[in-house]
């Protein structure tokens, strides 16, 4: 293992390790980017480098504290999440981070704590973090990883050296799939799919999410305007399941924005259902651009009116009715 | 000792090191001097001003072995205890994580006894907003009348969330934004004294990104140095466009092509640039941030024109910060629409800059933002539309009255009232087809008494003003109706406000009844076509035949 070894965001990487190299590292960071482009790994990888006792100018990923880095077990390092079956981050987590972090490290080498989805701390837990963000105890290195700085308070943003992460290019993704065994084809047909997250493209199969596209996207190409009944009885199914509630609507935004973008240009090389060339081509056709805007809009409320516990039925009829509504 | 990030080891130490916040260092001095110490203060202001700086400061000028004195010394025990965080009598609280009355209760319990080693017990709770409402009230009584030799200091960034019974027993202070020309003084002090070199614009654009906030800058400063520091040989001096490269900000050319594409409703190039700007990894959450600070810029170009905004430059430094070059630019793409529309552009702008701030693909909400700001219609200003509503409006006379009339009941809101349509008839009498200006006469009637213009609408016309307006009817009882003395008088009185002339009224019984049967039915068949066509629609039926009302 090694720096080299992680794919993509090369100057993240370099500035990040001349930092730690010359001992100059921020006692605070943010990794701001889109889920599954390798922010935790680096986050990961930056512990390892600091507690390795193999390699002193990279990790080595195999001696005992590389693995017990990886599999959670290092008394110096510390991952915090939401506790299992919750949604949040909470004050408590952040008090004890807080209580942890003012003891001295194990090993003698600098503490690590990373808080993984660090939007998900409430407000008071972020305001608690306050003041260990702008102080820490010595020898302690606080990483924040966040998908969008937008959901973080300013003090926090203020407190931190953001570092921000794009997705990664197609053709690395591509190549790392195909490196795993993936036909070239199916490789870059994923790619695409999960526009440049790593993550997604490996968990992908899992969640079946290629196969539900295609009953997905026959059933928005249902909803004709003035087809009530349609819709009614598509949001019964689409509300089902809150999980897949929720993957339906982050693909159906995708959706939407690839019948605009088509629209729009004419052009295939942006689109991220690369298989449904001439669904897309059939469908933008049909629907004009200020009934996309408005039904992307409403995707991304629903979405947010689903996290926050709303009927889900409900909100799928909103969105759906609004498709079938005559403009 | 390990790395100190700048903002921690470049910590003003006295009250004349922090940075434009005089209005309130002064007053604290002055307290001082005066042996005017309040027993509580409240420090306010935004992120990174220097709130919980000077609440250290002030708690070392009181206990300062040399003071109370306007300036602490910095280097008797004291002073030194106090800037490491580990002097016993000066209580540094985390209010956001102590927030419950529990912890008020200790404090107050402590308060109770004298200071170990210094003049004052001082606490500072910072972040104070955080604290509960019931541990609000518990500290009450004491925040109010402390024992003599205890100091409060609150600190908070939201000072509309506490108590007002807090407030009224504090004393307030507000910390001002700090100004771009301060922060650029300070960001060239530190760089010069950690050894980077930067270009005055360089630093100028970082303060920009800070936002008022000292601190803000001084992080962005400190990824500036990492990244510099990070290559081998010592980098030349940092320029604007090694900043942009280094903190993923945009080229100002590229907002400039976006504001373009925008405003030539280009949603391809929009695209376009948004998919470079992606592939550059500039963050996009920036980039839309910028977008919206250049579509304002745009208006206020718009608003002031070039020389002017250059001389507002000149005199406040305020209205638009940027190189004489980027005004000239803005000023001539904003020639290119209206005030109006850049409001538009401004509006959707800012209100989307959230929802790409919070979107986990950024990219995606960017993209259909600007898209649909290409699809805006442009709006004209509203004395503009006027102006061209009378335009149209005095060439439309020439084809008929009824879309004057038109007109007329659907902009009742303009200042000037249109013409009436009576004078438009008289000034163009030749355009006169009669049988349109029989219609327009019927439906003129039926919108007050739509029983009269039932009556008429049997009938046919003859003539109409200026000759003797005459009406022919073929069927008996419509013509005793319209003949009966009271609806004569009714039926003058709408021609002469139809006509705005006395019209003598001539009504005649024709005796084809088939021709007018024919006609009848046509006139109406007309008017109601589309409202026909949308019920055969609606109900799926077809025409089995056609039948009047009353008739």
């Amino acid at each position: 293992m090694g720096f080299s070894e992680i794919i993509g965001h090369k100057k993240q990487i370099d500035m990040l390790r001349q930092a730690w190299l010359n001992g100059r590292l921020h006692h605070a960071y943010l990794f701001v980017g889109p889920d599954g482009i390798g922010k935790k790994t680096l986050a990961l990888a930056l512990a390892q480098a600091t507690h390795c006792t193999e390699l002193d100018d990279d990790f080595c990923g195999g001696c005992g504290a590389c693995r017990g880095i990886q599999s959670g077990n290092h008394a110096d390092v510390r991952v915090v999440e939401p506790l299992s079956g919750k949604k949040e981050i909470t004050i408590q987590q952040v008090r004890e981070l807080e209580k942890e972090l003012t003891l001295r490290s194990f090993s003698g080498r600098k503490k690590i704590a990373i808080i993984d989805r660090a939007t998900l701390m409430n407000r008071p837990a972020q305001n608690a973090l306050l003041k260990t963000l702008e102080e820490p105890p010595q020898n302690c290195i606080l990483i924040l990883i966040a998908t969008n700085a937008g959901g973080l308070l300013p003090t926090v943003r203020s407190r931190v050296f953001g570092l921000s992460f794009g997705a990664l290019p197609r053709r690395i993704v591509t190549q790392f799939l195909t490196s795993k065994g993936k036909s070239q084809q199916e490789a870059e047909f994923l790619a695409a799919l999960t526009m440049g997250s790593l993550g997604a493209a490996s968990k992908i199969e899992k969640e079946k999410l290629i196969e539900k596209r295609q009953g997905w996207s026959d059933m928005l190409s249902s909803l004709t305007p003035g087809n009530y009944r349609a819709a009614l009885v598509s949001a019964e199914a689409v509300a089902a399941n809150r999980d897949e509630t929720l993957m339906f609507l982050e693909w159906a935004g995708i959706w939407y924005r690839d019948l605009l973008t088509f629209r729009i240009t004419r052009a295939w090389d942006e689109i991220v259902n690369q298989d449904m060339l001439p669904q897309i081509e059939q469908q933008s056709a049909h629907t004009q651009e200020n009934l996309l805007f408005s039904l992307l809009v409403k995707t991304t409320e629903a979405s947010r009116r689903i996290q926050r516990n709303v009927n889900r039925r409900m909100v799928i009829e909103d969105l759906f009715l609004e498709a079938v509504e005559i403009h | 000792m390990s790395y100190l990030v700048l903002a921690r080891k470049w910590r003003p130490q006295s009250f004349e090191d922090v940075t434009g916040q005089s209005h309130i260092t002064r007053t604290l001095q002055n307290a001082i001097r005066g042996n005017r110490i309040a027993h509580a203060y409240l420090f306010t202001g935004v992120r990174g001003v220097g709130k919980t700086t000077a609440a250290r400061i002030l708690a070392k000028a009181l206990n300062c072995s040399k003071g109370p004195a306007p300036t602490p010394c910095n280097e008797c025990v004291q002073c030194e205890q106090i800037t490491q965080g580990s002097c016993i009598d000066v209580i540094e609280i985390d209010g956001a994580s102590n927030r419950g009355i529990d912890e008020i209760r200790q404090i107050i319990e402590n308060v109770r006894y004298r200071p170990a080693q210094c003049r004052f017990k001082i606490y500072i709770v910072d972040e104070v907003h955080q604290v509960t409402r019931d541990a609000f009230n518990a500290l009450l009584k004491t925040l109010e009348e402390p024992p003599p030799s205890v100091k409060f200091i609150l600190a908070t960034t939201e000072p509309h969330r506490l108590p007002e019974t807090i407030l009224s027993r504090c004393q307030r202070f507000d910390f001002r934004r700090i100004s771009l020309r301060e922060i650029v003084q300070r960001l060239s002090e530190i760089s010069g004294r950690e050894g980077l070199r930067i270009s005055q614009g360089a630093l100028v654009s970082l303060a920009r990104e800070a936002d008022g906030s000292m601190r803000d800058a001084q992080s962005l400063l400190e990824q500036v140095l990492s990244c510099a520091g990070a290559e081998n040989n010592p980098p030349a001096e940092v320029d604007e466009p090694l900043l942009q490269e280094i903190l993923g900000l945009a080229e100002r050319r590229m907002l400039f092509d976006i504001s373009e594409a925008v405003i030539g409703g280009d949603g391809k190039r929009c695209l376009e640039l948004v998919a470079r700007a992606a592939e550059q990894g500039r963050d996009l959450t920036r980039l839309s941030k910028d977008l919206v600070e250049h579509f304002r810029n745009l208006m206020v170009a718009r608003l002031c024109g070039e020389g002017a905004a250059k001389n507002l430059l000149d005199n406040e430094g305020k209205l638009l910060d940027l190189p004489d070059q980027e005004i000239t630019d803005l000023s001539s793409q904003a020639a290119e629409v209206s005030v109006d529309t850049l409001l538009d552009y401004f509006d959707f702008m800012a209100a989307g800059d959230d929802e790409v701030a919070r979107a986990a693909n950024p990219r995606f909400v960017l993209e259909t933002l600007l898209v649909r700001l290409t699809t805006l219609p442009k709006t004209l200003p509203v004395g503009q539309l006027i102006e061209r509503l009378m335009q149209l409006e005095s060439r439309l006379g020439s084809d008929g009255p009824t879309t004057a009339a038109g007109l007329k009941t659907s902009s009742p809101r303009t200042a000037n009232p249109v013409r009436p349509v009576a004078e438009q008839v008289a000034a163009f009498p030749a355009f006169a087809d009669k049988d349109q200006v029989w219609r327009n006469f019927i439906s003129f009637v039926g919108k007050e008494k739509k029983l009269l213009a039932s009556h008429l609408e049997s009938g046919s016309v003859i003539a109409v003003p200026p000759e003797t307006f005459t009406i022919g009817i073929a069927e008996r009882h419509h013509l005793s109706y319209l003949l009966d003395a009271e609806n004569m008088t009714l039926l003058k009185s709408f021609a002469r406000r139809f006509f705005s002339s006395d019209v003598a009224i001539n009504l005649t019984e024709l005796p084809e009844v088939n021709v007018t049967r024919q006609q009848a039915p046509r006139a109406s068949g007309e008017v109601g076509s589309e409202m026909v066509k949308e019920a055969l629609r609606i109900f799926g039926g077809s025409i089995k035949g056609v039948r009047k009302e009353n008739a």
